[in-house]
């Protein structure tokens, strides 16, 4: 069991956090945009801790062992264009989730203050805020970004 | 298709099942640390939508991880290929009994919600019923030992 194989195992099992975390945040997101009910707002809103350790590990796993792995391997180098693509990649994909998270934080806490008073029938606001179109947008950036990477990973443009 | 166009479908369906399972399995840990049904039944609830997902994301690996071992010239019978159609059909077989179970939860959740939404003993009974977290945690296990197959291809 040579050093490479762990690298490789790592990487590959912090991608599989990284996309369990985007599945949730999307499960997440779908749930929040098709309903107006304040309980089921806020039952979501608890999901996003979960997902956001995930995601954590994930990113940072990926990154660590990735280029850990291409200094490690023989044929690759860290400024080889495909590396380099996959990591400016990876932190667009990074970035965009990080500031998703933010555009939907105004829904959950206008859902916690909404249940923590009583009132539990739907809210126009807190739908106008579930539904915000910059959050979905940097949500699916993130996505695509991450496809991308399994993309360069594969046919290593310039390699 | 050229290799790695299979290559990628193997992978993606492999981030897909894998991703898929773990997000579920996380929704189904969160639910257990709930008590109102409500609550609880949302949470199983958000599981369906990523059992597509999952279901989806297994049959594009297995057909494309066939599709790349013929490309490859790799012999189906070898052993660390042998060894993970057994625990491929092993997450079959529990993720069916597994997924029941839950189903019944869920569906017991959504009654007790209709019905007041009180916290009951037996939903929690049943969300920590020990088979059902014995062979959850078995399909999570299995998934590592694929990984750890395909990465150190035992007995090539």
């Amino acid at each position: 069991m040579e050093l490479n194989d762990w690298l490789l195992a790592l990487h590959l099992l912090s991608a599989f956090a990284l996309v369990a975390a985007l599945v949730l945040f999307t499960v997440v997101i779908v749930a929040v945009r098709r309903t107006d009910s304040p309980e089921q707002v806020a039952s979501a809103g608890r999901l996003l801790p979960v997902g956001n350790t995930a995601v954590v590990v994930g990113s940072l796993g990926v990154i660590i062992f990735g280029v850990w792995l291409a200094i490690s391997l023989d044929g690759v180098k860290v400024w080889d264009a495909w590396v380099i693509v996959a990591i400016v990649l990876w932190a667009v994909a990074t970035e965009a989730g990080r500031r998703s998270d933010p555009e939907f934080a105004p829904a959950i806490e206008r859902a916690n203050e909404l249940v923590a008073a009583g009132r539990l029938e739907p809210d126009a606001e807190l739908a106008s805020l579930a539904r915000t179109s910059k959050g979905l947008t940097l949500h699916l950036i993130a996505t695509v970004g991450t496809l991308l990477i399994l993309v360069d990973m594969i046919w290593k443009p310039g390699a | 298709m050229t290799e790695e166009g299979i290559l990628f479908l193997h992978l993606a369906g492999v981030l897909l099942f894998v991703g898929g399972s773990v997000a579920a399995a996380l929704l189904r840990l969160a639910a257990m640390r709930r008590e109102r049904p409500s609550e609880i039944a949302l949470l199983l609830r958000s599981v369906r939508p990523v059992v597509p997902i999952v279901a989806g994301g297994l049959v594009v690996t297995i057909a494309a991880g066939f599709w790349l071992a013929s490309e490859l010239g790799i012999s189906l019978s070898a052993t660390w290929l042998s060894l993970t159609f057994v625990l491929i059909g092993w997450m079959l077989v529990v993720g069916a009994a597994a997924g029941r179970q839950d189903r019944k939860t869920r569906e017991l959740a959504e009654r007790l919600a209709a019905d007041g939404d009180a916290p009951s003993a037996l939903l929690t009974r049943r969300l920590r019923d020990p088979l059902n977290l014995v062979l959850n945690a078995s399909m999570l296990i299995a998934v590592v030992a694929i990984v750890a197959l395909m990465v150190w291809k035992p007995g090539a």
